[in-house]
């Protein structure tokens, strides 16, 4: 048996050629067939669901309530046991290139209840130079932790989101109960809370986003995530770090792990800036898909972290 | 309440506002970068506490406030007026009482008085401030003696009293309670809160001690370590007040605020030994 996810289902919602809808790309459904089954075919103009919701706002959108919202999937949905959707919109400049969809959620009658936490962390610069918790899903650790980030600000360089936001870049942190630089470690520890994952977002406006992930050793984020960096010419990807569940810290890996442009769902994020989701993560090229097979890896979702240019900073590789 | 409550109120400006403010001293082996990227606005009625290892500027950023000190960069703001000095509108309340010896508690807090109403009251007036200063700190009994005459924490009192006999906008505090005693210090603690909670006063104040930024603050700004030191995360503190401190000992959310805050000072000085 597989270790659950927090994360359970993710879809990437892209543009139709007119730009007037948004219709699916690609998804990772895991054991929420029922719910994959009622999206394939759906699309969204702007407003319309959740996707249409980021769509619109030009922001990350969490919604942790799907009954009398705009979702459109609510029924189907809590029969899944999914009960939180986090909508990221994807943009270069003001151009939107994708909305993914996270969704979180206990499975019904699954034991143990979902441990872990997705947060969204926001800056306003014409506010203050703080970063301040927008919105967050706590799944069964809700009290202790839910209670400190709602009263801490980070300032840039400091804390997960504070480094990530700083960087550019994804910041992993391990072992956040024992300190380090994780500054909500006691209370991390006190709910099992074990490893964090921090990404830098893009939006339309001036507002700065860090969505931030923070991982149980009951129910991993996903079952492997990997950080990307592009070379110099922009043309290959690297490992940078990454941990798997079966195989714990990884490191940047041997050279001929490089993924090329354009090559598997990695090298296609590269070459398009646009998020992708790979169902055969085993027949991915390059090392991807011989660690993916080594660890029993399913699917692939490659997230590219976009700097203020536009350009490609970095690839984050989930894995389910 | 959500994270809105930790942003700026929006039907006014903050009462005081820094804005990228840095501080630079010239030594012998070159430019010594005390704070850098210093942004932070206080509210009024607010009580907030600055806290971090020693030589992280807690006090050099309080004496930027107080106007005993310049910044190299950035600009200070109180009610929208830049800050180019020190002046009645802060009240500064050091570690050492710093009362002048040869005058009464008394003589020591009318001497403020005056300077800030000597000119426009009568000398009755002042007076009646002076004994209502000392009333508000429980030193009636003492007005009479001078310094040497009365404890440590007596001392500080006094010097509480001088500080807000001037009716500032603002109360600075440099570890007012550093030197006292553990008993006199919670007692003098306990009484700050209920000035505080009767004046409406605001607070920048300075602190090494956990527990006391936690049952004193609004906000607990905690700072990095030095050189170039800056805010590196602030905690809104949502305890509701009055505040007592015997109750507050095994409440849990006290228990969490101070355990968040030990963290960061943790983290900081695990860090510094990294480092090194």
């Amino acid at each position: 048996m597989t270790t659950p996810t927090f994360i359970r289902v993710i879809e990437v919602w892209v543009p139709d050629a007119d730009g007037s809808l948004l219709v699916l790309g690609s998804a990772h459904y895991g054991a929420a067939a029922r719910f994959g089954a009622t999206s394939r075919d759906m699309c969204f103009g702007r407003r319309e669901g959740l996707p249409g919701q980021a769509w619109e706002s030009g922001r990350p959108v969490v919604l942790k309530e799907f009954a009398g919202s705009a979702f459109r999937r609510t029924e189907v949905a809590h029969a899944e046991g999914l009960t939180c959707g986090i909508a990221v919109p994807v943009h270069a400049g003001q151009q939107l290139r994708a909305v993914v969809l996270i969704f979180c959620g206990d499975k019904p009658d699954a034991e143990p209840q979902q441990a872990g936490a997705i947060e969204l962390w926001r800056n306003e610069p014409q506010v203050s130079k703080d970063l301040l918790l927008d919105d967050g899903y706590y799944g069964a650790t809700s009290n202790v932790f839910e209670f400190i980030s709602r009263r801490t600000a980070f300032r840039k360089g400091t804390g997960l989101p504070g480094l990530a936001w700083e960087s550019g870049l994804p910041v992993f942190m391990q072992d956040l109960g024992r300190g380090g630089r994780f500054l909500r470690a006691d209370s991390a520890q006190k709910v099992g809370i074990n490893r964090g994952f921090a990404i830098p977002l893009s939006a339309a406006g001036d507002d700065v986003y860090v969505m931030a992930f923070l991982s149980a050793l009951a129910t991993p984020i996903v079952r492997r995530f990997e950080t990307w960096l592009p070379d110099t010419t922009g043309t290959r990807l690297q490992r940078l770090e990454g941990f798997c569940e079966t195989q714990g810290a990884l490191d940047h890996g041997p050279i001929g792990e490089a993924v090329e442009i354009g090559q598997g769902t990695l090298g296609q994020v590269l070459a398009s800036g646009v998020p992708q989701v790979g169902s055969d993560a085993a027949n991915e090229p390059a090392g991807v898909g011989t660690a993916a097979r080594a660890a029993a890896l399913t699917a692939v979702v490659g997230l590219p972290v976009l700097a203020a240019n536009g350009a490609i900073a970095a690839v984050v590789a989930w894995y389910f | 309440m959500g994270a809105a409550a930790m942003k700026p109120k929006i039907n006014g400006r903050s009462m005081l506002q820094i804005n990228d403010v840095g501080m630079v001293f010239p030594t012998k082996r070159g430019p010594f970068v005390a704070l850098r990227d210093i942004s932070l606005n206080v509210e009024r009625g607010q009580f907030v506490t600055l806290i971090g290892h020693s030589g992280c500027g807690k006090s050099t950023l309080l004496n930027l406030v107080s106007g005993l000190t310049t910044p190299t960069s950035g600009v200070l703001l109180l009610d929208d007026r830049e800050l180019k000095g020190p002046g009645p509108d802060r009240g500064v309340v050091f570690q050492n009482h710093s009362l002048l010896p040869w005058l009464s508690c008394h003589g020591n807090v009318l001497l403020a008085v005056e300077r800030v109403f000597g000119e426009k009251e009568s000398k009755a007036r002042l007076h009646e401030r002076t004994l209502a200063a000392l009333e508000l700190v429980g030193m009636s009994h003492a007005v009479a003696k001078r310094p040497h005459e009365i404890s440590g924490g007596m001392k500080q009192r006094v010097g509480i009293a001088r500080a807000l006999a001037m009716e500032p906008k603002m109360l600075l505090m440099d570890e007012p309670f550093g030197a006292l005693d553990a008993l006199t210090r919670a007692r003098l603690q306990d009484e700050l809160l209920k000035i505080v909670a009767g004046t409406n006063a605001t607070v920048l104040m300075v602190t090494h001690d956990v527990d006391e930024a936690v049952l004193l603050s609004d906000r607990i700004v905690m700072m990095t370590n030095g050189p170039a030191a800056t805010i590196g995360e602030a905690l809104r503190v949502d305890l509701p007040r009055p505040r007592d401190r015997v109750a507050l000992a095994e409440d849990r959310d006290y228990v969490q605020y101070r355990k968040e805050v030990i963290d960061f000072l943790y983290m900081r000085h695990s860090h510094v030994e990294r480092a090194a």
